[in-house]
């Protein structure tokens, strides 16, 4: 009993633990630095919304800029590149970064957002 | 009415009534699959402006800050969903597919419009209506009222205009039938008068040098009596009382074989009869003797001279034949038509197998007529 008891909360734990590492995959990895610019996470969501439609699209379209980060490639006005320089490329590697941009899509999802 | 009247009349109300129908029924059926189609655009019409109103509503969603966003839900049981531009479900009223088919059912109305700037992520919107049958099915119970009714007045004008036009066809015979009327009515004092006095000059005269001259008289005045009293039930048909009474049609066959002897003696046939006795029949006797008179007229007028009278009356039947000049197998159809007369050879007006048709057909006996041309005919009435 108090071995199924301890097992459970060992998993339980692990599963928690795991998602805080997501979280703060997120966090640490893009969401930390977009507070401190003061660029708006959302909006950026809101504008890749709104010309990729599509999960995929999104996804691949953020990856392609931050790995090789463009004006041309961003969805941002021009005018934002007057004020703030165009980012480094990513250091991330290819899974981390993925997951990170699941992990941004995931948090700023619209379709959580809508009721009837 | 008469017989003839109302069958054409029958026959132009059927046949203008017809017409008229064909002719509503197909004006009807453009008006109302115009109709139709009118009110299917009209609804049609509001998927469209839901679609602009429902467009509109995701752009200011797309541009809230608010964490919760409410989807616009159409008015008018109008459902709408969206799909990314994967056509992937998205968000909607209802969850569904992206359809393969997006035309219009019987039952379902669709529209689908490309959202661009893609408001929520969406590609597309997709626009459902069940199809309102209602102003389709008041339409149409109004398209058959206005039919009954329609139907109605034309079917009391076209009776009026049949009036109107067999009114020259019933004058003309009302006409007629006034002229046989007072004919017969003019004819049937003198043929007594000659018919009576010939029977006195038999009876108590003696006039033995001119007994054949005297016999013609009686065949003639005979022959004229016999018209008359066709004529006169024709005539009379129509409100003539029947007295149906138990009939002994034995002693009436032979009576009027002896009344027209003189006829088939002045043809010199030769008569077998095989009457059988005491033969009983419900009939009225006027019925009865113009029956049998007729049949008989008719085997001694087409007979040949010398030819042979064949009469046979069972329980079950008369039957009456002779060796005449028959019938041809193509006339046989129109024998027993009022006036029709296929050989004009001997007198008459071609009435007399008429009346035996509709005492026939009163009666519900059957009648059997077999002729073979130039060799006679033989006319058996079963009851």
């Amino acid at each position: 009993m108090v071995k199924t008891i301890s097992l459970l909360i060992l998993c339980l734990n692990l599963g928690i633990s795991s998602e805080t590492q997501h979280n703060n995959t997120l966090d640490i990895q893009c969401l930390s630095c977009h507070k401190n610019n003061q660029i708006p996470s959302e909006l950026i969501y809101k504008k890749y919304l709104l010309k990729y439609s599509t999960r995929s699209n999104i996804s691949e379209a953020i990856k392609s800029y931050l790995r090789h980060p463009k004006r041309d490639k961003s969805t941002l006005p021009q005018q934002f590149f007057l004020k703030f320089p165009i980012k480094a490329p990513t250091n991330l590697d290819d899974d981390n970064l993925s997951e990170a941009i699941e992990l941004f899509i995931d948090y700023y999802d619209i379709k959580k957002r809508l009721y009837l | 009415m008469l017989n003839s009247e109302r069958r054409s009349l029958a026959r132009f109300l059927s046949i203008y009534l017809l017409s008229t129908f064909l002719l509503f029924s197909i004006a009807s059926w453009i008006f109302y699959d115009s109709a139709k189609y009118h009110m299917l655009s009209q609804q049609k019409e509001l998927l469209g402006y839901e679609s602009d109103r429902t467009i509109a509503k995701l752009r200011e969603l797309h541009m809230s800050d608010s964490q919760r966003l409410k989807y616009p839900i159409p008015t008018n049981k109008i459902n709408s969903v969206i799909y990314d531009t994967d056509k992937s479900y998205i968000f909607g009223t209802i969850k569904q597919k992206y359809p393969t088919n997006i035309s219009d059912t019987v039952d379902t109305l669709q529209m689908v419009s490309t959202i661009f700037p893609h408001y929520l992520g969406a590609g597309y919107l997709l626009l459902t209506k069940a199809v309102d049958h209602t102003p389709m099915t008041e339409l149409r119970h109004k398209i058959l009222l206005f039919m009954l009714i329609g139907g109605l007045l034309f079917m009391v004008l076209g009776y009026y205009l049949g009036r109107l036009f067999v009114s020259p066809m019933r004058n003309a015979m009302a006409q007629m039938n006034r002229f046989i009327q007072d004919t017969t009515h003019e004819m049937n004092t003198p043929i007594s008068t000659i018919l009576t006095n010939i029977e006195m000059i038999e009876t108590f005269g003696k006039c033995d040098s001119n007994a054949d001259e005297l016999n013609r008289i009686a065949i003639a005045s005979k022959t004229l009596s016999h018209i008359y009293d066709d004529l006169a039930y024709l005539n009379l048909n129509h409100d003539y009382h029947r007295d149906i009474k138990y009939l002994n049609l034995s002693d009436l066959l032979n009576e009027r074989l002896d009344y027209f002897s003189s006829m088939y003696r002045a043809k010199m046939l030769r008569v077998s009869a095989c009457i059988l006795e005491n033969i009983y029949l419900d009939i009225d006797q006027n019925d009865a003797i113009r029956l049998i008179d007729n049949i008989i007229s008719n085997s001694i007028k087409y007979n040949r001279t010398k030819g042979t009278l064949s009469i046979i009356l069972t329980e079950k039947l008369l039957s009456i034949s002779d060796s005449g000049i028959g019938i041809k197998r193509e006339s046989m159809s129109i024998i027993m038509e009022r006036f029709r007369r296929v050989d004009s050879s001997e007198g008459g007006f071609g009435i007399g197998l008429s009346i035996i048709q509709q005492i026939v057909d009163y009666y519900n006996y059957s009648i059997q007529i077999e002729s073979e041309f130039n060799k006679g005919t033989k006319v058996t009435i079963k009851w």
